[in-house]
């Protein structure tokens, strides 16, 4: 059994229809991307699958079952904003809740130590929560989420208010966690994060799945009739393109139906051109993304 | 640890760390009981000393005066003065010596035209601020009894011309005398437990709305039920308003006992413990109505300003039983007054403020007690549903309508 089965999920609060059919599965030990504009059905998405929202239709499996009280402990959530006590002192504050995810007070300092040290906030634990910086109480909170050992994490915007080497840094957690069989769900806006990260998605607009499935088949499945080629000097004229469009440093060569990626590499290596580069050109997911929203 | 129990443990230590609460729950109460206590120690001990020391004894105290009397007005002086508490020099050069020698803490001059001008002049041999509240008591009963010609039963009857014995059917709680603690004794207590009920509401309140703000109820409801929430935060104010009441009685208790005549407290005035018990059994019953109602409004309120007419209209029955407080304490039997400690939204206040002042029959004060516990248990089952995610994670604006359209499970 997936630890996370969504079918047909529905929610709606009063006249506003929040989620209309939501249905993913997500798999163990995999980082899990759970996509869509604002607006679209996400967060509600979140909260049906942990039981704080009851659907109005659907079903929810949350670790082998139905979601209650005792797999609470078990799951580490992350709000899109910060939901940490402001006027606590950051260690206090992590050890209670830590607490409340069922960790012993002596078991979740002595855990803690080793995150606010890789997270550089060490310095600042007697500080109170709104004496740290944007990025720092980021990093608390990603802490907050891990710190009791979860099997699930579901995280909303990770990297929101991160600087580069921090993003690294939880970048770095999300994969070691992945390696140790954590199932992670990562809501998040950042698409190239996506890419570099998630092995599968589900894009939610207006409610409804509109994408799902794995990631590199979903670009395999967006991607036009097209090859991206870098060669030294000029690109010698070839036979079948459409039309030809910079990209990135390198070149996107529009094929016809007729001609397929080998033909056109077949010309390059026949006329001594010095390839650099040459691959299939598959869509970005923000191209993908828009796409789909747009045609929604 | 249980989880309620963590919330209530936490919640405990925030409210702590709030300078207005402890202020006014533990520091003030504090330091009253032991101006109290430090007043009533040093009058004991004044008095003890006073009565243990003997006439010759080279350190006077303030009760051993002396007098000298240049117009020749006193010829008697009444059998009850104490020996040696007010000896008579001849002239004010003797009463200088036996104040140098410490017999006497000081000297009355009585004018030679002391009928026609009042003038009597106390000399002593420093001041103090501590000391200048100076008890004339023995020399006006001497001046009285002379002035009327020796006659001390005159004299005593013009001292105090009524004699009025009040006698009561019931047993009297309180001492009857005309003391400021007699009239007050009944106020304090209403506010005790007006206060009680009122402050840890507000906090309440605002606990819940700033974790709403700053989101971290949607991390609590990930790690604990709604239920478990509410009910730790409510228990845990419910104990520190609990606090706040015992240590407010406990120095009203104390002033009483240990005032004494330094705050002019009555001999006779007690406290009973069971008025005590009482207001600690009324104030849980009240805080149970009101505390839950408090919760509710917090859960429902996006922000603080939108819970100010809600919370007035919640709070009005208690604000009514606290201005109708004047008519129960001039007549504490009255049908109003009665039915004020009767009623469940009134009774925490009313009925103790009732019992302050008059003898309340048992079967009422257990009456208001069963029936406020009664209707408690039907507001927390109403406000019950007021706990729950979608209340506590979105931000509906709050009116008064909303507010009792949610209560009334019509929302």
């Amino acid at each position: 059994m997936q630890p996370v089965e969504v079918s047909h999920l529905k929610k709606a609060f009063g006249a506003t229809q929040a989620v209309t059919d939501v249905s993913f599965a997500v798999e163990r030990g995999e980082i899990f991307g759970l996509l869509g504009p604002n607006g679209a059905g996400k967060t509600t998405s979140i909260r049906l699958m942990l039981d704080i929202f009851q659907p109005d239709a659907g079903a929810v499996s949350i670790l082998d079952g139905p979601m209650g009280e005792a797999k609470k402990n078990r799951i580490g959530y992350m709000p899109e904003e910060r939901g940490l006590y402001q006027e606590m002192p950051l260690e206090p504050c992590l050890i209670y809740l830590a607490t409340l995810k069922g960790v012993s007070k002596a078991d979740a300092r002595r855990r803690l130590q080793p995150y606010l040290e890789r997270f550089d906030l060490a310095q600042h634990r007697a500080k109170k929560v709104k004496e740290l910086s944007k990025g720092m109480q980021q990093k608390a909170q990603i802490i907050n989420t891990v710190l009791h050992g979860p099997e699930l994490l579901i995280m909303d915007e990770p990297f929101s208010g991160l600087d580069p080497v921090n993003t690294q840094l939880a970048k770095d957690l999300l994969l070691d966690l992945r390696q140790q069989g954590v199932t992670i769900i990562m809501s998040t806006h950042i698409m190239h994060q996506v890419e570099e990260l998630c092995n599968r998605i589900v894009l939610i607009n207006q409610g409804r799945n509109v994408l799902y499935g794995d990631l590199a088949q979903i670009q395999r499945e967006y991607s036009g009739h097209a090859v991206r080629v870098k060669v030294a000097g000029e690109l010698p004229p070839l036979a079948g393109v459409q039309a030809v469009t910079p990209h990135n440093g390198a070149i996107q060569l529009l094929l016809d139906q007729q001609t397929s990626p080998q033909d056109i590499l077949q010309q390059l290596v026949s006329q001594h051109s010095a390839i650099e580069q040459f691959e299939i050109a598959l869509p970005s997911l923000d191209e993908i993304f828009i796409r789909v929203v747009s045609e929604q | 640890m249980n989880k309620t129990l963590m919330i209530m443990a936490a919640e405990i230590r925030t409210s702590l760390r709030r300078k207005s609460f402890v202020i006014i729950a533990i520091v003030i109460p504090l330091l009253f009981g032991l101006i109290a206590l430090g007043i009533g120690v040093i009058n004991r001990d004044a008095m003890e000393t006073a009565l243990v020391a003997a006439p010759a004894s080279p350190a006077a105290t303030s009760n051993q005066a002396g007098f000298v009397d240049a117009g020749g007005l006193i010829q008697t002086i009444p059998a009850d003065v104490p020996a040696g508490w007010l000896t008579e020099y001849n002239n004010e050069a003797a009463a200088q010596a036996a104040l140098q020698g410490g017999a006497i803490a000081g000297y009355y001059v009585i004018a030679p035209d002391y009928v026609q001008s009042g003038r009597v002049t106390y000399v002593t041999d420093e001041f103090s601020i501590l000391s200048d509240h100076l008890d004339t008591t023995l020399l006006e009963q001497i001046l009285l009894v002379n002035l009327l010609g020796g006659d001390a039963r005159l004299a005593a009857a013009v001292q105090q011309p009524l004699d009025v014995q009040t006698t009561a059917l019931a047993p009297v709680v309180a001492a009857t005398e005309e003391a400021w603690i007699t009239e007050m004794f009944p106020l304090f207590m209403v506010l005790i437990l007006y206060m009680a009920l009122i402050i840890p509401g507000g906090i309440l309140i605002s606990a819940l709305i700033d974790e709403k703000k700053n989101r971290v109820m949607e991390v609590l409801m990930t790690s604990v039920s709604p239920a478990q929430m509410v009910t730790g935060k409510v228990a845990a104010l419910g104990l520190l308003g609990l606090l706040m009441t015992a240590l407010w009685l406990g120095v009203l208790w104390a002033v009483a006992r240990f005032g004494g005549s330094a705050l002019s407290i009555p001999a006779g005035f007690t406290i009973p413990i069971s008025l005590l018990a009482w207001a600690l059994i009324y104030f849980l019953g009240g805080y149970a109505i009101y505390g839950s109602q408090f919760a509710g409004i917090g859960a429902l309120a996006p922000d603080v300003n939108q819970t100010k007419s809600v919370t007035w209209i919640v709070m009005l029955p208690i604000i009514a039983a606290y201005m109708f407080m004047a008519v129960s304490f001039d007549n504490p039997n009255s049908p109003l007054a009665v039915a004020l400690s009767l009623f469940p939204l009134t009774s925490s206040v009313a009925m103790i403020g009732r019992m302050a002042s008059t003898e309340v029959p048992l079967w009422q004060a257990t009456l208001a007690a069963v029936l406020q516990f009664v209707t408690a248990y039907f507001i927390i089952r109403l406000t019950a549903q007021m706990f729950r995610a979608q209340y506590l994670l979105t931000g509906q604006p709050l009116s008064v309508k909303s507010f009792y359209r949610t209560l009334m499970g019509r929302a």
